[in-house]
């Protein structure tokens, strides 16, 4: 009987210790699957590319020709958050967006070219935004309307050039720099990137003005592979001159090369 | 606008339609937002407090589009004391035919183009100041037509106070080398006077400044006179981000209203909207500036002035605001006049006003 009870009580132990590790690694699983980068199924790994082999092959991934998507925003300041939503239309020159949250329902943006418009739903205002609002906070973001709305190929705009390879959260990656062509206007004077080594996705980017000062970091913290191709759905923009505060931009829903409304970018389509 | 009677029965006949829409489309497609506030008005004006408690409800049903034809409302429901109100801001039927645009009914009709004060907006001189937070929504017929992506023409024709009151205007707009221009012309009958006025603005970038200006002429025939005036301004903004990551914003403007031989002095004018003013001189000057701070993503204050340049005197509006969530939002404005008696700015008013909304 004695010995009856023991095997017992020691099946029973060894039952919660391996219940308890499996929550345990189960949890851990999810960790890496939110707070990491997410680990799915490798392309190729390459060694010999150049660096404008490595930035076309990220742009092949995140360079927009047209795309539909609606995201979600949510600004941290010492603890505390806004969350802002918004649904957005852009092709390779254009961008056209409108805010859903309820503070914020009707507010819409259409940049084209160099120039951002901006219709107040309230009153139905359609006014011009000075060219110095582009380096601004999007309503009170971390991401400027030039950084949400532009998405220019990195390779026209930058001169790249291969700093070394080093492990990234766990991934393989590239890491390289990047010097604004001359001539070119751009938002960030230099930027520093970690590229997956295998998926050819942005992992982290360090954003520098042309004093060398530190302005931005962008760090994504979950990839999805959507039509065939690796895509941030989850990125954290911090601003460095700002303290304790930082921007989550979550892709809820993309489609890419989706047909456009006619005449989406278009002020009459902001009225 | 129309006489309240007629006021009341346009309102209810667009109740009905929108009923009507409501009923017709599937409950699934249907939402609803809007803003619910909490006003406290505090004012000190000829020796006397006031305190007036407001609480008022937007409401607003987002329907989608059917048949190629969009309802767009916003409804507000306003409790002061005992008095209930309840008032359209926005019931108007939009519709595409064929490039045209169409909007029908109560709808805000704003030609800004960024600037502090629009002398030359489509509400100039039209309302009262009481009717302030309603000045831009009118009883109208709006067409649009797009010409390319970034040019347009607009008609419009609203109704004032008595239907033997009527206003045209017409807007031309489009952007040439980076510039966003718009020209307008205007015709307001009224009971005493006829207005006719036409005007040019432009806004765009001058390296690092944002620019922008207007100039116009008014021609009006009134049962105090014939006169005519001018109108000028000039206006500048530029933002900048401290280090520390806050942001300063500022914009200043310079308004001028240079007035014909015709006038005679002690006239009185609706040169700004909402704003009769007695000239002295052939000219009226405005400075008028803003500045805003960006504490942190959550609070801001500001400080916007209007001064008098012909009498010195000034109007300053200081305000902050403060989000406790994404959609609780504290305001807090004041107004304070600072001029000796007489002067267009020399009232004794000192007023606070504090404004809690929540969103949904």
């Amino acid at each position: 009987m004695k010995n009856k009870i023991l095997i017992f009580l020691l099946m029973l132990i060894l039952t919660i210790t391996l219940v308890f590790n499996l929550s345990v690694l189960a949890e851990k699983s999810k960790i890496s699957e939110t707070e990491e980068v997410k680990v799915q199924d490798n392309d190729k790994s390459t060694s010999e590319l150049s660096a404008e082999e490595i930035i076309t092959r990220r742009d092949e991934n995140e360079y927009i020709l047209t795309a539909y998507s609606e995201a979600e925003m949510i600004i941290r300041n010492s603890g505390r958050e806004l969350v802002k939503e918004m649904k957005s239309w852009q092709d390779d020159e254009n961008a056209f967006a409108e805010f859903t949250n309820p503070r914020d329902r009707g507010t819409k943006f259409l940049k084209r070219d160099d120039a951002l418009w901006m219709f107040f739903p309230e009153a139905e205002d359609l006014v011009k935004i000075s060219g110095h609002m582009l380096e601004q906070g999007m309503m009170g973001s971390d991401f400027s309307y030039q950084d949400m709305l532009e998405s220019d190929e990195l390779t026209e705009l930058y001169n790249f050039k291969i700093l070394g390879e080093e492990e990234y959260e766990g991934r393989p990656a590239y890491k390289l720099e990047g010097v604004k062509v001359p001539d070119k206007e751009v938002s960030y004077y230099r930027r520093v990137v970690w590229i997956d080594r295998e998926r050819f996705v942005g992992l982290k980017e360090e954003l520098y003005a042309e004093s060398g000062r530190l302005l931005k970091v962008a760090r994504v913290l979950e990839v999805e592979k959507i039509d065939e191709r690796w895509y941030p759905v989850r990125t954290i923009m911090e601003n460095k001159l700002r303290q304790n505060t930082s921007t989550e931009f979550l892709v809820k829903n993309i489609k890419f090369n989706p047909e456009l409304p006619e005449n989406i970018f278009s002020l009459q389509n902001l009225r | 606008m129309y006489k309240k009677s007629q006021r009341y029965r346009s309102f209810y006949l667009l109740i009905l339609i929108i009923i009507l829409l409501i009923i017709s489309f599937p409950a699934a497609a249907l939402d609803i937002g809007g803003k619910a506030s909490f006003k406290s008005d505090i004012v000190y004006e000829n020796s006397e407090w006031e305190n007036k408690i407001i609480s008022e409800l937007e409401m607003q049903l987002f329907l989608p589009e059917e048949r190629g034809i969009s309802l767009e409302n916003l409804l507000l429901l306003t409790v002061e004391s005992d008095e209930v109100k309840l008032d359209a801001k926005k019931l108007y039927l939009k519709k595409n035919i064929g490039a045209l645009t169409a909007k029908i009914g109560r709808q805000p009709v704003s030609w800004a183009y960024g600037s502090l004060i629009n002398p030359i907006d489509y509400t100039l001189g039209a309302e009262n100041l009481e009717e302030e937070t309603m000045a831009k929504f009118v009883d109208a017929v709006e067409l649009y037509y797009p010409i390319n992506w970034k040019s347009g023409l607009t008609l419009v024709g609203s109704d004032q106070e008595d239907q033997s009151e009527n206003k045209w205007g017409f807007r031309g707009r489009t952007m040439l080398a980076g510039y966003d221009i718009s020209a307008n012309y205007i015709i307001n009958n009224r009971e005493d006077d006829e207005i006719k006025r036409w005007a040019l603005n432009t806004k765009g970038d001058l390296g690092p400044l944002g620019i922008y200006g207007a100039a116009g002429k008014a021609d009006i025939s009134s049962n105090r006179g014939d006169y005519k005036y001018n109108i000028f301004q000039l206006g500048s903004d530029y933002s900048y981000n401290f280090l520390s990551g806050r942001r300063l914003y500022i914009q200043a403007e310079y308004i001028n209203f240079n007035l014909g031989p015709d006038v005679k002095r002690d006239q009185k004018f609706d040169l700004l909207p909402d704003m009769e003013i007695e000239i002295d001189d052939r000219k009226a000057e405005f400075i008028a500036a803003n500045l805003t701070w960006d504490i942190d993503d959550f609070s801001s204050v500001g400080l916007m002035t209007v001064n008098y340049l012909e009498d010195g005197s000034s109007m300053f509006i200081p305000s902050y605001n403060y989000y406790f969530s994404s959609n609780l939002l504290l305001e807090l404005r004041g107004t304070i006049f600072v001029g000796s008696r007489g002067k267009l700015f020399g009232e004794e008013i000192r007023a606070l006003e504090m404004n809690l909304s929540y969103t949904f």
